[in-house]
């Protein structure tokens, strides 16, 4: 014997459902009313080791039998579910009211809405601190760490593209704001998805991935940003500043030196307006202390 | 433990099904008040299923939030083409698919190779385990089993087993904070594999 024999696939249909069970087949699995045969079928296609569908049956074992009316939930469950209730309550409430204001402006607003876009274009890396930001640290060659603020979340006032993106903005947003990284990175990629020409939501969901020390991911989702900012003429110094730091926290000084330089010669051209970040002092900051640091290193080796 | 059962039959009599509920949101009748019935009525019931399928409270309540978040947001676009709770479910598989492509715990139809260790650590018997039995049998069996693990405990497994990680690189990455980090998880994972396994006719549970 070889090895294991592949898995015959359970249908053709892969229309909505695991890609091996069809939609339609997918609620009856769920709500134990597949057809015998069917189900004898299925169960013998897990058996044969579809790994995607012995996940379907486990996932629709479990949800089924939390959602059945005879469900028994423990304390920590029920204590779990009272938090979610209070914080989607909360996002409710802001999104209902964010709705009502949008609706309102709606008619009145769709040529202010496109000069807006055009004046976002321009300004995007002048965008005032308007929310509390955390911050990261970022480690340097000789061990120390420099303290970086994280980007001040303003979410974007206009929509782009077909759908209403402002309830995953607002959910994004306040994971952001509330120091939960994580979560913001998977709302941010989420968003990122479903607005293939923004960038916004992948340079928060950078600053969020830098947040949590994951500089590598950072870097990279930081590349995409650039790239999308690039083709909609949005690159601006915040981006740059983040991608460098990146790729300073990555040990990619060799690339994040280039950025930092040409922030610093951007910024010169520009005065720094009140209320605004100074990228050109912080890259300006930052060079010296890598500048620094690699000199005591090359010192430190003769 | 409490059941949910009294509140649930009380809260059907009281108030319209699932199907009434959508078309009042989706009609704008008391859209708020629609979307906060149906939200009532499931909120514990996903909370409860993601922390059984995750293994973790905190990821459990975030992917719970958000599942009931996007339910407001997409809720509109809804076609009925399936049955609310149905909806739901595929909606919370979609967030605990997008968590194992990340965790990279997501099975599929290739095999799992685990490494030689991960059988003798499985601690089932003096015989070798493996002996006797097909290849894809016993892959095919350990996917289902691995299947049925909450996703932290099957990372652990993965991690450690297939990807060579070690528990303290496991326990970073999945960020895990009490104080035995992967180990904990490690230990429930072989525990309930063992016993997969066992029914499923692939070990003989030290007896054979």
């Amino acid at each position: 014997m070889t090895g294991p024999r592949p898995v015959p696939s359970l249908e053709n249909d892969r229309s909505g459902g695991c890609g091996h069970l069809p939609a339609a087949e997918v609620e009856a699995l769920l709500e134990g009313r597949l057809d015998p045969e069917r189900q004898a079928r299925f169960d013998a296609h897990v058996r044969e080791g579809c790994g995607e569908c012995a996940l379907l049956a486990a996932d629709a074992a479990v949800f089924a039998e939390a959602t059945s009316e005879s469900a028994v939930l423990t304390s920590e469950e029920r204590e779990g579910a009272e938090r979610d209730r209070a914080a989607v309550d909360r996002w409710v409430a802001r999104e209902g009211s964010r709705r009502r204001s949008h609706a309102r402006w709606r008619g009145v607003g769709l040529l202010a809405a496109a000069a807006s876009v055009l004046l976002a274009v321009v300004y995007v890396g002048r965008r005032p601190d308007s929310s509390p930001a955390g911050s990261l640290a970022l480690p340097l060659a000789d061990g120390s760490s420099l303290t970086i603020a994280t980007l001040p979340f303003n979410p974007p006032g206009v929509q782009r593209g077909e759908d209403d993106l402002s309830g995953l903005w607002a959910a994004a947003g306040d994971a952001y704001r509330s120091g939960r990284f994580k979560a913001a990175a998977e709302r941010f990629a989420g968003i990122a998805k479903r607005a293939p020409a923004a960038s916004d939501p992948l340079l928060y969901g950078g600053v969020s991935l830098l947040a949590m020390g994951r500089f590598e991911e950072a870097a990279a989702t930081l590349a995409r940003a650039d790239e999308r900012a690039k083709r909609a003429g949005t690159s601006g110094p915040a981006l740059d500043w983040y991608r460098a730091v990146a790729l300073s926290g990555s040990r990619r000084n060799d690339e994040a030196v280039p950025l930092l330089e040409g922030i610093v010669r951007d910024s010169s051209a520009l005065p720094v307006e009140p209320g605004e970040t100074d990228y050109g002092k912080l890259a300006s900051d930052l060079l010296s202390r890598i500048r620094n640091t690699d000199i005591r290193k090359r010192g430190g080796n003769r | 433990m409490e059941t949910v059962s009294g509140e649930a039959r009380t809260k059907a009599s009281e108030t319209p099904d699932d199907a009434e509920l959508v078309r009042r949101f989706q009609q704008g009748v008391d859209r708020e008040g629609a979307y906060r019935a149906l939200f009532e009525r499931y909120y514990r019931s996903t909370h409860a299923f993601f922390r059984r399928r995750v293994g973790d409270a905190d990821l459990a309540s975030e992917l719970n939030q958000d599942l009931h978040t996007t339910v407001y947001t997409s809720l509109a676009r809804f076609r009925g083409e399936s049955s609310y709770r149905t909806w739901l479910f595929r909606l919370a598989l979609s967030r605990l698919s997008h968590l194992r492509r990340r965790w990279r715990v997501h099975l599929d139809e290739r095999p799992v190779e685990v490494d030689e260790t991960f059988w003798s650590e499985l601690g089932s018997g003096e015989a070798d385990p493996r002996a006797g039995i097909d290849a894809g049998r016993r892959n095919a069996a350990l996917k289902r089993c691995l299947a049925g693990l909450n996703e932290i405990e099957r990372a652990v497994v993965i991690g450690q087993y297939v990807a060579g990680s070690t528990l303290q690189e496991i326990t970073g990455l999945l960020r895990l904070d009490n104080p035995s980090g992967a180990r904990a998880p490690l230990l429930a994972a072989l525990r309930k594999l063992r016993r997969c396994l066992e029914s499923a006719g692939i070990t003989s549970g030290g007896d054979a």
